[in-house]
């Protein structure tokens, strides 16, 4: 399983070499020479690594780092950088760049960092696709069916929960039923892996 | 004998006692056998001039030669009776003025002295005085005139000299000696005046035909001794330029009446007195004997002027002292002059090698803000090479690299490391030791090549750039200049690090009319303040942390030295400098 690379370096030398090398290595390399055109080329929805250079006219590393925070996206960003003072580092990084790589850089050590960088963004990727859907099957319950929730995850019997929310056995049974149905699961105990979660999306 | 003493006696007493009312004439007479000799022979004569002249005292001072130079000089004397050469040097140079000529006993008064040259009677006569060279002669003296003098003449006639004679001796008075000498067989040959023999076998002093004289000349008038030699005129009697001719007179008078054969006449070896007589033989003797009458020319004019002279030698000597000492002034105070150029020069020398090791320094100070910039740019050559390689090998691990490949590849290799060589150059190129020699550049070509340097940290700082240039070629120091230029644009970096970062511009605007280049570079940055702008120029004033404070100084100098100028403005927004430079310079 692969995502693209998007380079953005303004040095066409850089941007010819680790390309080539990257395609080499069997990555999907794409290469902007400044920041304007990968914000207007790229979806950036899908799951990618970011080779970002920090100096670059106009829009510079930092900055289009920080356009991608904005959107939810799904992808990793990496500095590729000749000049890191600390300053600079600590921004990137607190605005959750996965690397910071220093120029000139070890082709094996870029290599490894998009690797990792991959991974990431596909995790963060898969992560969110399964929120989604758990946040869709939470949205398509009923009033009644959420109310039934937390006192599956506490593991109360149909007839405990029939009690406390002053309903019949058999109209207990059945919210059971379709909750478990709704959520895609089969017992309490499969609600109960993600029962934090969707407790949050409850409240 | 005895008579004539007390006759002597009486004389001398009357003439003490009658000193008073007498006038006492002094007459000198040359002396060569002894006062007492020619007080004796001369006394009658005296005697009856001071009987015939009452009112006078006459006085004979025997003298030698020396001794009547010395009376005559200091004008003691009023009559000299000498030889004829002792009165010619009279004549000369006292004034004294000729009277009366002695008259021999027999003959005439100018046929009257010779020498003669006697030797033993056995002495083969000679052909030639030449064969005397070798032989002993005696004489009395050098100075004697009947005598050597004479005889000196006939020598040199005949090409002897003097110093040919080897064996040539004076023995001194009386001249009877010379007679005895010879006959003696202490010398050969005497040198003695004529009738010396004659009168020495009259009276018995010789005997007769002992000796005899040689080299017998015949006299041109009657004579009755033996010459050797040529005859010359008697003695004369002078009288000194003091003594007055009146009574000069009445002496010569007296005297012309002394006769020949009197007893006064006789006591004194003369026949009478005689009028003056020609002297020309004399002069002849003199002239070839090589004795001068009078001091040459040169020596009366020295007498004459030697005080002037004396004084003209003085003001000359202390003329060439003072010259000498201008000189020796002149010498020293050049050898300081030029010791001390030498020393200015040194230290002009070592002055401008020091200017350039500051500009130097400041312009490797200002590398050292460029170098960061450099690093970095050559970051990106390294990087690229460096991925390259890798991208080469990785692709070789898994055998999918073609040749095709590997040479693009490799090719981009060397794109990239002539790059990096390029950004190295250009940093050594600005901090060489540079040649100091104005050269012909264009103004564009050093602007951009200065650019180049920062071409990477503008970019980096988001600095937009606007060069306006109007290219001319103008005779620079390429090296100095593009220092200036270097530290304006830094400058402006620094100011304008703290700027909005989309907005940062530096401005290089380059203008030129007949006369002059305007380079103007402005940025938008902080600016400076009143107080900076006043010190701008001025060493160790600096607004930056780190800065030494000398740039702006150097950058003045450098553009002084090249008769411009530099000027900073403050604008609304950053900084403006003015740099002009001329463009029309003499090239030396």
């Amino acid at each position: 399983m692969s995502c693209p690379v998007y380079l953005v370096d303004d040095d066409l030398a850089i941007i010819d070499s680790v390309s080539w090398l990257l395609e080499g290595e069997g990555f999907d390399v794409h290469a902007f020479q400044n920041a304007e055109s990968f914000l207007s080329q790229v979806e950036m929805a899908n799951p990618g690594v970011m080779l970002l250079d920090i100096n670059m006219p106009g829009i510079d590393g930092l900055e289009l780092q920080k356009k991608i925070c904005e959107q939810q996206t799904c992808l990793v960003v990496v500095f590729l950088t000749g000049h890191a003072n600390v300053e600079i580092t600590k921004l990137a990084f607190k605005r959750g760049a996965n690397d910071l790589l220093q120029k000139p850089v070890n082709g094996e050590e870029l290599c490894n960092a998009i690797v990792q960088a991959q991974d990431l963004a596909l995790s963060l990727s898969t992560s969110r696709q399964s929120s989604a859907d758990l946040e869709a099957k939470v949205a398509s319950l009923t009033e009644r069916e959420k109310d039934l929730i937390p006192l599956i995850i506490l593991g109360k019997t149909n007839k405990v929960i029939a009690d406390e929310l002053c309903i019949a056995l058999r109209t207990a049974e059945i919210h059971r039923h379709n909750l478990f149905k709704k959520m895609g699961v089969s017992s309490g105990i499969q609600l109960a892996f993600e029962g934090q979660r969707i407790l949050d999306l409850l409240s | 004998m005895k008579t004539k003493l007390l006759v002597l006696a009486v004389s001398l007493f009357l003439s003490f006692s009658t000193f008073a009312e007498q006038k006492l004439v002094r007459i000198g007479v040359l002396a060569f056998n002894g006062p007492a000799y020619t007080l004796k022979r001369w006394q009658p004569t005296i005697d009856y001039l001071n009987y015939a002249l009452p009112e006078y005292h006459f006085v004979i001072v025997p003298a030698d030669i020396p001794t009547l130079d010395n009376l005559v000089s200091s004008g003691l004397i009023d009559f000299t009776l000498t030889n004829g050469i002792k009165f010619l040097m009279y004549k000369y140079n006292h004034q004294a003025v000729k009277m009366l000529n002695l008259n021999p006993f027999h003959g005439e008064a100018k046929h009257a002295i010779g020498s003669a040259l006697i030797a033993r009677a056995d002495e083969p006569e000679i052909a030639n005085l030449k064969a005397l060279r070798n032989r002993s002669i005696i004489s009395v003296s050098e100075n004697a005139f009947g005598g050597f003098k004479v005889m000196l003449r006939e020598f040199l006639s005949e090409g002897v000299e003097k110093g040919d004679l080897k064996k040539l001796s004076f023995i001194g008075y009386p001249q009877q000696n010379l007679l005895t000498e010879v006959l003696k067989g202490e010398a050969d040959f005497a040198i003695a005046p004529t009738c010396l023999l004659e009168r020495k076998e009259r009276d018995g002093t010789i005997p007769a035909n002992a000796l005899k004289v040689m080299r017998r000349q015949t006299p041109e008038s009657a004579f009755t001794c033996h010459t050797s030699s040529q005859l010359y005129p008697n003695w004369t009697l002078a009288r000194m330029k003091h003594v007055p001719a009146d009574y000069a007179n009445h002496i010569a008078r007296i005297l012309l009446t002394i006769p020949p054969a009197s007893q006064i006449a006789v006591s004194g070896l003369y026949g009478g007195w005689s009028v003056p007589i020609d002297d020309s033989a004399i002069y002849q003797l003199m002239d070839d004997i090589g004795l001068s009458i009078q001091p040459s020319y040169l020596i009366r004019i020295w007498m004459q002027y030697r005080g002037w002279f004396m004084v003209s030698i003085g003001l000359l000597l202390l003329f060439v002292c003072y010259h000498l000492r201008v000189n020796y002034l002149v010498h020293v105070r050049s050898a300081q002059l030029r010791k001390e150029i030498e020393q200015h020069k040194q230290t002009a020398n070592q002055l401008e090698k020091e200017t350039n090791q500051l500009y130097k320094a400041q312009r490797i100070l200002l590398s050292g803000e460029l170098a960061s910039g450099v690093a970095h740019e050559l970051n990106q050559p390294l990087m690229a090479i460096s991925t390259y390689a890798t991208g080469c090998r990785k692709r070789v691990e898994r055998s999918e690299l073609n040749q095709q490949q590997l040479l693009t590849a490799l090719e981009k290799i060397e794109q990239q490391t002539l790059n990096a060589s390029e950004i190295i150059q250009r940093m050594r190129n600005f901090m060489k030791i540079h040649s100091h020699e104005k050269e012909h550049i264009s103004i564009e070509s050093l602007l951009n090549n200065t650019l180049l340097t920062f071409q990477h940290t503008l970019k980096r700082q988001n600095i937009h750039l606007i060069t306006d240039i109007h290219d001319t070629h103008i005779y620079i120091d390429p090296v100095l200049i593009q220092q200036v230029i270097a530290n304006l644009i830094q400058n402006s970096i620094d100011a304008l690090k703290a700027s909005p970062h989309d907005k940062k511009k530096i401005a290089i605007r380059v203008n030129y009319d007949e006369q002059a280049l305007s380079i103007e570079l402005s940025d938008n940055g902080c600016g400076i303040s009143d107080e900076q702008l006043k010190q701008l120029f001025m060493p160790f004033q600096s607004s930056k942390t780190e800065g030494l404070g000398l740039g702006m100084v150097i950058c003045k100098r450098i553009i002084e030295s090249h008769n411009g100028t530099i000027d900073a403005q403050q604008q609304t927004l950053g900084t403006r400098f003015l740099i002009t430079l001329p463009l029309i310079t003499e090239e030396e």
